[in-house]
């Protein structure tokens, strides 16, 4: 069951930027985290945004069976506190984001993705 | 003129309760680049929620995330599982829930308050201001049995509940805490020295809080109304009359005064939510094992925290995802930097009242 | 007890230290500083300055990215020291016990003198802990039981290289 009041845009990564640019406005909207889950070796991402005005309102761009060697596009031109959360993506799941560094959080080389289920 | 020189702050600094490294490049005491690290804290939690712990348990991990803030993910948690186990809490229970939050955000605020004091300049004020939070912490102890970690939160409702001598003590000490408040507000506003460390420090306009995402008091000190208390239903906000607090200014000082605003505000719900205590239950029993998945926000003392939860009908959960109020903080934190001088980067750094075991859990 | 040990014991500081646990037990260290516990009536204070501490309060699991800077800040205070482990994550993890960033306990990594219970500690367990740390400072310095200077195969042992 998930909340009835949160939207999903099921899109593909090489529209996912497209958009977001074409959807986002920063006076109404709050963009709050990027998510990723593990769907058993395909990797599923939620970008996730909230509303000011209306009350318990949320809206996710998802983008299903991504694979864990493809570059994922970053999406901090047009939200610039967006980048924590693509170096996390990185660093957690071991996938490449553009525009990105390792090792915000994990600085052991011997930790690899520790969210992936076969590592 | 003048050479590059480069001033570490921190991981291990005086001011800085916790480990956080910001290394800043100055010329002639101003700050032109900054580097920082917040990866000190980093222990792995939302593996561990996924492979360790059963849904029953993983409250006690995650509350462990952070000790101010502790209350702010048992509820993240708890109002998200019970969303997918399909269980609701009895008013009462959702009233003693709602009455925890504000303690704790009273005590965290004051806390944060008394820190900019004190690397201002001010060590008595910061004196007062934790002996005054000494009131709130016997509360929390009066009512849950501990002072830091409450673990009052269980799945269906609360563990314990506040009786009648109870609710007239807390009465009592939170107006006596309300004048100590006033008091200690008074000088903020007013004082003229404090305002010459505070006042125009680290602006931040409404149109870069929105467009740098600024969540918390942070936000709300540059005007932007945004609160996921009102943002979002998880307890009875709305039946005992909560309003945003706001200013418009902007700096270190707006900061200080919207915290010291909102304890206020929290004395006054805490007192409302005490003379509507519902009469009731305080915990009902469930059924089953969590499936699908949830989006939570919550309001922690420093701005939304965000839940993720997904479950699969194993004992087990399959994500866990939280994305805490400084995680979303540090990006402007880092922008502001830039044109300050070295000497207010304390109080900038203390005026978001960063807390790093939540950033990188 | 040489002439400067006499005062050094009415007068311990302290160097505080998280090293990842959530931080509940340093807000009770701040607890303990102010007035309604007043730990300065034992003459201790919190000085962040490693080079001039004689006791180190560490709280939290050590987590791996804290690991070298808390081998580090050890080795520059002076001898004699005691470390004193705050908390239940500082006891062998905790509740963060065998997670992958996390080493275990402060005495996997430094040698270990006063624990102090629970989680978070109650600021009167804490003082308990800081007078019994104070009694051990006394006799380690009565006793000369300390190196004088690091020899190499400790600083090996430690894994800390000079910068
Ligand atoms: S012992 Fe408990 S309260 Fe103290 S740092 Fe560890 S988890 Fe937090």
């Amino acid at each position: 069951m998930i909340n009835p009041n949160v939207e999903i845009f099921e899109t593909t990564l090489e529209k996912v930027v497209e958009d977001i640019k074409n959807w986002y406005d920063y006076k109404k909207y709050h963009y709050v985290t990027i998510n990723g889950v593990d769907e058993g070796g395909k990797l599923r991402i939620d970008w996730i945004f909230a509303d000011y005005n209306e009350k318990n309102k949320m809206y996710v761009f998802r983008v299903t069976d991504v694979s864990f060697d493809t570059l994922i596009p970053s999406i901090a031109n047009i939200i610039p506190s967006a980048w924590m959360a693509e170096w996390e993506l990185r660093d957690m799941f071991d996938v490449e984001v553009e525009n990105t560094q390792k090792g915000i959080f994990i600085k052991d080389p011997n930790i690899v993705a520790p969210l992936r289920k076969d590592k | 003129m003048g050479n590059k020189i480069v001033v570490p702050f921190g991981s291990q600094h005086i001011a800085l309760p916790e480990p956080v490294s910001f290394l800043f490049d100055t010329k002639n005491e101003i700050i032109t680049n900054v580097k920082v690290d917040v990866g000190y804290v980093h222990r792995g939690i939302e593996k561990a929620a996924i492979t360790k712990f059963e849904f029953t348990n993983v409250s006690y991990l995650l509350t462990r995330i952070c000790g101010f803030c502790s209350i702010t993910h048992a509820g993240g948690y708890h109002h998200g599982i019970e969303k997918l186990l399909d269980v609701e809490a009895p008013k009462r229970a959702e009233y003693i829930r709602l009455i925890i939050t504000e303690l704790d955000r009273i005590h965290s605020h004051l806390l944060a308050n008394a820190h900019v004091a004190e690397v201002a300049g001010y060590e008595n004020l910061f004196m007062q201001g934790v002996k005054d939070r000494e009131i709130v912490m016997d509360l929390l102890e009066n009512i849950t049995g501990n002072r830091i970690q409450y673990d009052i939160y269980t799945i269906g409702g609360v563990r314990r509940d506040i009786s009648k001598e109870t609710a007239e003590y807390i009465k009592k000490q939170l107006l006596k805490l309300k004048d100590k408040v006033l008091k200690v507000y008074d000088f903020y506003d007013t004082d003229y020295t404090f305002g010459l460390k505070t006042k125009g420090i680290s602006y931040i306009s409404l149109d870069d809080a929105k467009k740098y995402n600024v969540v918390g008091p942070i936000a709300r000190a540059s005007g932007l109304a945004t609160d996921a208390r009102a943002e979002f239903d998880y307890l009875p906000y709305d039946e005992v009359g909560f309003e945003i607090q706001t200013r418009t200014e902007g700096d270190v000082w707006a900061r200080n005064i919207v915290r010291q605003m909102e304890v206020i505000h929290s004395i006054d719900l805490i007192l409302r939510a005490i003379d509507n205590l519902p009469e009731g239950d305080i915990k009902v029993k469930y059924k089953g094992r969590p499936k699908g998945e949830t989006f939570v926000r919550v309001e922690a003392p420093r701005g939304e925290c965000f839940y993720y939860l997904k479950g699969n009908g194993t004992k087990v959960l399959e994500r866990v995802r939280v994305r805490v109020p400084t995680y979303s903080n540090i990006p402007i934190l880092k922008e502001l930097f830039v044109g300050e001088k070295y000497s207010d980067a304390q109080p900038i750094v203390l005026s978001f009242d960063p807390c790093m075991s939540c950033t990188a859990r | 007890m040489g002439f400067f040990s006499k005062f050094r014991k009415k007068s311990p500081w302290i160097l505080h230290y998280n090293t990842g646990g959530c931080n509940g037990c340093d807000i009770e260290i701040l607890a303990t500083l102010a007035p309604k516990y007043d730990i300065e009536r034992f003459g201790a204070l919190n000085r962040g300055n490693p080079k001039q501490a004689d006791i180190l309060l560490v709280t939290g699991p050590v987590t791996k990215n804290c690991r070298d800077v808390l081998r580090r800040l050890y080795l520059e205070m002076p001898e004699p020291k005691v470390v004193v482990a705050m908390g239940a994550c500082g006891h062998g993890g905790g509740v963060f016990r065998h997670l992958y960033n996390v080493e275990n306990g402060v005495d996997n990594i430094i040698p270990v003198d006063v624990w102090i219970p629970g989680c978070a500690p109650n600021p009167r367990a804490l003082i308990d802990g800081i007078v019994e740390a104070i009694k051990i400072w006394e006799k380690k310095s009565k006793d000369k039981e300390y190196m004088k200077n690091h020899s190499k195969e400790m600083i090996k042992n430690l894994g800390v290289n000079d910068d």
